[in-house]
């Protein structure tokens, strides 16, 4: 294959990720991932440095509009973002010991939980109370909603910081963005509301992706000409994204992309197991 | 809060320009490369693993900009991206030091030192 077929290919894979990434939620990562190491075979520490770049991407792309609808939550972002940024650290310098086929096999087991994830139907819970320890931590806020703004506080501090620690392990050693960990500890342990999770998740992607990011640049993960056509087609993938959203009904999407997810989970699984990645 | 809304809304806009300068970067080191070296075989072998210091990646990256790499280029677009999440965390750091919110202050600057930790190589 020469340089400018494998270019294009990994071009409109990563738009084809990039988009249907944006219309479910799950990143492009997770698609990124297999798309090289299985089907173009390029060795997976090479895979996780590129997708991890275009984690960075769509973080900064979108949050750069939700932080100015006022939905993110910064205070909460922020006090998380130490728990995620640890364990980024962490899960970086375990990618460089860890393994091929168990990186591998733990990317496929986490693909089929996203997938899973992405499926369950969503409650919106809001809680009028904070927890003490919430609310000397000032971890409450409010966001736009309908009719005025809807003032929302959180519990289960510790919770939710233990559970944002994994999260970043498992962000900085498979190269994704763990959006789905991150919603499991803002929705379902400290009980914050969907929208605001999701975006504030967003918006903290970024910095924990380059807090790996910078570990992998000095490991040699980062291979400039691999995250060229990643980067550009994520971005450009998830901008066509946003503008469908409107449209589309995402329900039977959401149904087909997990789906999808699950083949290349499988497939990443067997490829583990055989050793042929 | 004024103060809130304001520093939001630059956050947003910086994070944009962020953006789209290193892809635009990274999209102009692509065609010059692809210029170059579009026809050659597409070949990327295992990896090796390697330790390079931060300083050392820096130096050669401006030695091979220098040299017109246009692999070089994209390097640098690649490591702007990683510049845009850091710069948003200095100006909340200056954004909650104008509120004066002291506890916020102390949260963004250890977030940042986990950043420097890492920069530094990852206590590796």
């Amino acid at each position: 294959m020469s340089v400018l077929v494998f270019t294009l290919v990994l071009f409109l894979g990563a738009y084809a990720a990039g988009l249907v990434g944006s219309l479910t939620g799950l990143g492009g990562g997770v698609i990124i991932i297999p798309l090289l190491s299985v089907f173009l075979g390029v060795d997976i520490h090479y895979a996780i440095g590129a997708a991890l770049v275009s984690v960075i991407a769509t973080s900064s792309g979108s949050a750069a509009a939700y932080v100015r609808e006022g939905i993110t939550n910064m205070r909460i972002g922020m006090f998380l973002e130490i728990a995620t940024t640890v364990g980024a650290v962490f899960g970086a310098l375990l990618a460089t010991v860890a393994p091929t086929r168990v990186i591998a096999l733990l990317f496929g087991s986490i693909l089929i939980f996203s997938a899973i994830n992405s499926l369950r139907k969503k409650t919106q819970h809001i809680l009028q109370e904070s927890s003490p320890l919430a609310t000397s931590l000032r971890l409450y806020g409010s966001y736009p909603g309908p009719d005025g703004a809807i003032h929302y506080g959180t519990r289960h501090v510790i919770g939710g910081f233990a559970m944002m620690i994994f999260a970043g392990i498992m962000s900085g050693l498979l190269g994704i963005g763990s959006g789905a960990l991150k919603v499991i500890a803002m929705d379902n342990i400290m009980r914050i509301p969907f929208k605001v999770s999701t975006t504030t998740s967003n918006f903290m992607m970024g910095v924990t992706a380059t807090a790996s990011a910078v570990v992998y640049l000095q490991r040699g993960y980062i291979q400039p000409t691999i995250c060229m056509p990643v980067v550009v087609g994520v971005l450009f993938g998830a901008l066509t994204g946003a503008r469908i959203l409107l449209r589309t009904p995402p329900d039977k999407l959401r149904k087909f992309f997990a789906a999808v997810i699950g083949f290349l989970a499988l497939q990443m699984i067997y490829n583990g197991i055989t050793g042929k990645i | 809060m004024m103060t809130d809304a304001r520093l939001q809304s630059t956050i947003g806009y910086l994070l944009r320009i962020g953006v789209y300068t290193s892809l635009g970067t990274v999209a102009l080191g692509g065609i010059f490369y692809l210029i170059h070296h579009g026809s050659e075989q597409a070949v990327y072998a295992a990896y090796q693993p390697q330790h390079q210091p931060m300083g050392a990646v820096l130096r050669q990256l401006f030695a091979n900009l220098a040299a017109g790499n246009p692999e070089a280029l994209m390097l640098l677009g690649t490591m702007m991206l990683f510049a845009t999440p850091i710069l948003r965390l200095l100006f909340s750091l200056i954004g909650f030091l104008l509120e004066r919110d002291k506890l916020y202050v102390a949260i963004t600057l250890i977030v940042l030192a986990i950043i420097c930790v890492s920069i530094a190589g990852g206590l590796g």
